[in-house]
């Protein structure tokens, strides 16, 4: 690693505009041309705004790991995307040194007609690796992932298990830097959970700075040491795990 | 026991292989949601960056070719058929309703429809490019023009397939070749730059409003045959003349139709085409980098 890994947010706030509810084409030409004077309040364009973060101040450097805890819609995947640089946020400032490796949806780009073969080399090029680097690594994901010769056919003849073996292997080859979970990564196949459980170490031990959402005090107590919980899109508590943990069982009695 | 293909990685992608990853622009590790400064980076990152992936998107578009004929006997080979089997029976009709030879027509009315299929095909399908992407859009930060260079690249590849179809019709219709049929160069370059901005805005606003998806395929329709492919401009009389000099269509479609047939594009064509080029860009790059920053939210 070149540089240390940093994470650095300033007063981050999102807003989401909500589409579809009522703004679409029509009614922006309508509010156009009428200066939005005919429409009622409810339909009026970008009336709907959810804020999803509010005032997001966080620092995190190289050898820290935090687990993200909260309710539903508490904002811990949309913060992770902040994280990741897919929504850019709507006020303050981030910073981000480090290469970034975002395993937000369960495989990024897999696609079900292609041969598990492709997707390594597809899927691996999308977490940032040369053509040259996933060839190289492939014969390693294919041998962990126990697929054998399955590896030639297309994914879509897979079982569930086969798919989230291969899933879990590629996602797991690669050198993380800044690694960002949610959920933790799947294997849910039971003869592999203790290969896998094993690899997941190997590939936190690697990882510069893990971020990683859970609702299990369990997943994150045994991956992080710090948490943060987060409440309508707030931070409502940060330090060490089992403190936080303790705010977010007050939090979850008091409803 | 049937042995299946291992697809090593240098068949899939052109060229040789590369140990050294290209220097490429880095990207501002500072996110400023006040800075447009920073947003116009990050577009111009956007299409420096794309084409530096272009392992990435040219070997997505051979897969994506591949997939769509898999199980097929005849594979991409379908393009072509299903196009000669279109312009053949269309030019036994048409010839006889206008009193034309089918040996005159049929070359005149392939050199139409190869390029209008790769503009039409290309313009259609980037209205869903962005939308067919949302789980990468939604995971991580990467130069979103990969979609736009990946559908570009696909419609090129099936238009220079069906160019060799058409050579061998061409060769059999007798068409006169002349150093003018080398014209289709420029032709072919000018129009992929105008596919280009029209395909960004397109795929832009289809994600924004989703209205555009059905506007833009109504209109690809409408287009078809308000655009001289089935029937030359010069039979357009008096002021209906117009609808061939005002449409870029036409004029993208004949900067390539001329040359095919072995004749020189008229001045007015190219210069139609170079100075949409000029001004769609400018517009399509202007609307991309004030908006580059939202498209997650539009989902």
């Amino acid at each position: 690693m070149p540089n240390e890994s940093h994470i650095q947010l300033d007063h981050v706030g999102v807003d989401f505009p909500i589409f579809g509810a009522n703004k679409n084409l029509r009614i922006s030409i309508i509010a156009g041309l009428t200066g939005g004077k005919i429409l009622p309040k409810s339909m009026q364009a970008n009336s709907i705004i959810v804020k999803a973060l509010d005032d997001i101040n966080l620092e995190l450097r190289s050898g820290d790991r935090v687990g993200l805890i909260g309710h539903n819609g508490a904002g811990k995947s949309t913060l992770l995307r902040v994280l990741a640089g897919v929504y850019h946020p709507t006020s303050g400032q981030i910073r981000i040194e480090g290469k970034l490796t975002p395993l937000l949806s369960q495989t990024p780009g897999i696609e079900h007609e292609d041969t598990g073969y492709d997707n390594i080399l597809t899927v691996g090029m999308l977490l940032g690796m040369s053509l040259e680097e996933i060839t190289a690594k492939a014969a390693e994901i294919i041998e962990f992932s126990g697929l054998g010769d399955y590896i030639h056919l297309p994914i879509r003849t897979y079982s569930s298990g086969m798919q989230a073996r291969l899933s879990f292997s590629i996602s797991t080859s690669v050198d993380p830097g800044i690694l960002l979970l949610d959920e933790g990564i799947g294997a849910a196949d039971a003869q592999f959970a203790e290969k896998a459980a094993k690899r997941v170490k190997q590939l936190i031990e690697k990882t510069e700075i893990l971020v990683l959402a859970s609702h299990s005090d369990a997943l994150i107590g045994s991956m992080c040491e710090k948490a943060l919980l987060m409440h309508h899109g707030r931070v409502l508590e940060y330090g060490p795990v089992a403190d936080v943990a303790l705010a977010y069982q007050k939090l979850f009695q008091a409803g | 026991m049937h042995r299946w293909p291992a697809y090593p990685a240098s068949a899939l992608v052109a060229g040789g292989t590369e140990t050294m990853r290209p220097a490429r622009p880095p990207l501002p590790p500072l996110i400023d949601a006040a800075s447009a400064e920073q947003r116009a980076r990050r577009a111009r990152w956007d299409f420096v960056e794309g084409v530096a992936l272009w392992k990435m998107w040219s070997r997505g578009s051979l897969i994506e070719l591949r997939r769509r004929y898999k199980r097929t006997v005849l594979g991409p080979a379908w393009v072509t058929i299903s196009l000669l089997i279109f312009g053949g029976t269309l030019s036994v009709v048409w010839a006889g309703l206008w009193h034309q030879n089918v040996v005159d027509f049929l070359p005149f009315l392939l050199s139409g429809l190869i390029p209008w299929t790769m503009i039409s095909a290309a313009i259609g399908e980037s209205c869903g490019i962005f939308l067919g992407g949302e789980g990468l859009v939604k995971n991580q930060q990467f130069p979103y023009t990969i979609f736009l260079y990946g559908v570009l690249t696909r419609n090129v590849l099936i238009f220079g397939h069906n160019l060799i179809a058409y050579l061998i019709i061409a060769v059999a219709c007798g068409v006169h070749v002349s150093f003018a049929t080398l014209l289709f160069i420029p032709g072919t370059v000018l129009v992929i730059i105008n596919c280009g901005w029209i395909c960004l805005l397109v795929a832009v606003l289809c994600l924004r409003f989703r209205d555009f998806q059905q506007m833009v395929a109504s209109l690809l329709q409408i287009a078809m045959f308000v655009t001289p492919v089935f029937w030359a401009a010069s039979q357009l009389q008096g002021k209906r003349a117009i609808i061939a000099d005002v449409n870029i269509f036409y004029h993208m479609i004949d900067i390539i139709r001329q040359p095919l047939l072995g004749k020189v594009p008229s001045e007015f064509s190219y210069l139609f085409c170079v100075v949409s080029a000029i001004v769609g860009w400018f517009i399509a790059y202007r609307l991309y980098a004030s908006k580059r920053h939202r498209l997650p939210y539009w989902f």
